[in-house]
């Protein structure tokens, strides 16, 4: 989807969590100065999304209509703009260098015009200053500058610089020592640039790298620059920012590998409807029982259809929607042992289930399939394969129980709180080798509190890991 | 015809790929991931292995590598890997196989690559990199 398509989809939900995300990140006092930009963000954002279909197309000027507005609050709320605009195109997908440029040129283009033509409530001289300070505590960004003398390259920095590259506040900083703490592998696209934004070769400077902190953690840090010259053209001094990225890395890779784990799993039960389907009309009554390929590609598309629920299910959770149950007359007992069934024409035969009670009556039967081949998949694909996999559904006061136990490695207790967020699958220590999408738990925990129930998680070392879904009868 | 050991942890799709081939005329064994399939591979010498790329306990990678670590003749069969992962070339590159079908795929696709191995024999042969010492006997 091209830049200006994203710009377009997203543009309600920028409004609506600039809005929200305004009213509560600008301090008070600030807000009490003047008014801001919400009343030409539409415009900002009509511009930047013609920017974006055209990066020729000119940026439309706010002019005189930002007379009115107060500079310290627009500053304030035009890098909260730029932070929400990259927080959402950003989340499911790369922006290209050129996007980025599109959007980064867009809105600061908005701060100058804003800034000149906007009312300030103190001297703006005065106060430049400080409100450089507030927009770059703001964006939680790290500033540096590098002017030239002794020939050494010694770099001034901000707080917030220190942190996030994880330095040592108090010591000198140069570029060597940057150097060193860059990953070895972006340490040389990271000095090649650099060097030649220094000498003068390049006028801006854009990177992404890790950084190892003193605590020895990894850290994402995009950081740009750019030279200032003399009349002469020389490089007088070098300034620039950094921002630690390494939460956005972290969504995006995990975005990447749910991608990945995606396409590849449900290219399995295609793969096995489209082969029976192909050996059919190719081989026909060779093949003997026919009613077995089709059983096999009837199921292998259920499959994927409940694939692709799961991740439809799993969007409704993140967007803060309950999941829709539909209640039927059943038997939960008949659910169990017909997803077990199921279960075992694919993993075979490691599945033992005993019921304790009668469990007719009007359940929300689609999602009980869905938690018990979820749970149940789980185990099958974490427990220890030589052992089997045990469910247990019974009464315990008012409440129904599904117990699904399998032996085998324990989860590390303290992997249990994040277990049941989207695209979280077993670390290699803990479930090397094994595969999924990481949305079962999710939508199994979606489940439970729509029922109003909850999943409860046994796992010590010896005994195996046992999951109990809990919810209401009646 | 040939002896064909299937690789894969998805059993629809590896009985699938078992009928295709017996049809065709060939032998198969079936192996449930990496694992069993190294297991599989004591005491028989298929001419083919059908591989898939990502499964619980051992991957098909590193079955091929296992294979060449082990150095008993086995790295000389040619793997054909089947998969649905999306980086699909570059583990055939990683791998050294010429040979790869991407799932879901078509009967004709799966018997066009098999009669090429059969026919070319082209052994896995990985690239050198740093830190990966064994080179496969040639």
């Amino acid at each position: 989807m091209s830049l200006a398509d994203r710009l377009a989809t997203e543009r309600r939900r920028i409004v609506e969590s600039w809005c929200s995300r305004a009213g509560t990140e600008i301090p008070a006092d600030i807000r009490a100065l003047g008014p801001g930009i919400s009343t030409v963000l539409e415009d900002i954002l009509e511009s930047l999304l013609s920017r974006a279909s055209d990066p020729r197309a000119a940026r439309q000027p706010v002019g005189r209509r930002a007379r009115g507005l107060c500079v310290e609050r627009s500053i304030l709320e035009l890098a909260l703009l730029r932070r929400v605009v990259f927080g959402f195109l950003e989340s499911g997908s790369t922006l290209a260098p050129e996007e980025r440029d599109v959007i980064l040129e867009t809105l600061d283009g908005y701060t100058d015009d804003i800034v000149s033509n906007a009312t300030p409530s103190h001297e703006p001289r005065h106060y430049a200053n400080e409100w450089l300070e507030m927009a770059v505590r703001a964006g939680g960004i790290g500033a540096w500058r590098w002017d030239p003398g002794g020939g050494r390259f010694e770099v001034t920095r901000n707080d917030r610089y220190n942190q996030i590259m994880g330095i040592d506040p108090t010591g000198s900083w140069t570029s060597d020592k940057l150097y060193k703490i860059i990953h070895p592998d972006d340490v040389a696209a990271v000095r090649a640039k650099f060097e030649a934004l220094a000498a003068g070769r390049a006028d801006h400077y854009e990177a992404l790298y890790r950084v190892r902190h003193r605590d020895g953690s990894i850290h994402w840090i995009q950081a740009q620059g750019r030279s200032v010259r003399d009349e002469a053209g020389d490089v007088v001094r070098l300034t620039g920012a950094v921002r630690d990225v390494t939460d956005e890395m972290i969504l995006r890779a995990q975005r990447d590998q749910l991608v990945a784990t995606l396409s590849h799993d449900i290219r399995n039960p295609l793969a096995a409807a489209k082969a029976n389907a192909e050996l059919l009309r190719r081989f026909g009554p060779r093949m003997g029982d026919q009613d077995k390929p089709l059983e096999t590609i009837v199921s292998n598309l259920d499959r994927a259809d409940r694939m692709i629920g799961d991740l439809l299910d799993m969007s409704r959770m993140e967007a803060g929607h309950k999941l829709e149950l539909h209640w039927c007359d059943g038997d939960l007992a008949k659910i169990a042992f017909g997803a077990v069934r199921e279960l075992s024409t694919v993993h075979g035969d490691r599945f033992r289930l005993d019921v304790a009670g009668d469990f007719g009556g009007r359940w929300p039967c689609e999602a009980f399939q869905r938690v018990v081949e979820n749970l149940a998949t789980n185990a099958e694909k974490y427990g220890d394969p030589a052992a089997p996999v045990a469910l247990h559904l019974s009464r315990t006061g008012k409440s129904v129980v599904l117990a699904i136990h399998n032996e085998g490695a324990p989860i590390p207790p303290e992997l249990y709180k994040g277990m049941c967020e989207p695209y979280v699958r077993g670390s290699d220590t803990h479930l090397l080798g094994s595969k999924g999408w990481g949305l079962g738990l999710t939508v199994v925990r979606g489940i439970a509190q729509a029922l109003g129930g909850h999943i409860e998680i046994e796992s010590r070392e010896g005994h195996g890991t046992t999951f109990r879904f809990v919810f209401p009868a009646g | 015809m040939a002896n064909i050991l299937v690789v894969d942890d998805d059993r629809d799709v590896a009985s699938a790929l078992a009928m295709l081939l017996q049809l065709d005329g060939h032998t198969v064994r079936y192996a449930e991931d990496g694992q069993a399939g190294l297991e599989a591979l004591n005491g028989y010498l298929p001419e083919v292995v059908c591989l898939d790329v990502d499964m619980p306990r051992l991957n098909g990678p590193d079955l091929a590598y296992r294979l060449i670590v082990e150095d008993a003749g086995k790295e000389l069969i040619p793997i054909i890997l089947v998969s649905g992962v999306a980086n699909l070339v570059q583990v055939a590159q990683e791998v050294g196989t010429p040979y790869f079908v991407r799932k879901p795929f078509s009967l004709e696709a799966i018997e066009v690559t098999l009669a090429r191995a059969l026919k070319e024999h082209c052994a896995p042969h990985p690239p050198r990199k740093e830190g990966f010492a064994v080179e496969p006997r040639r």
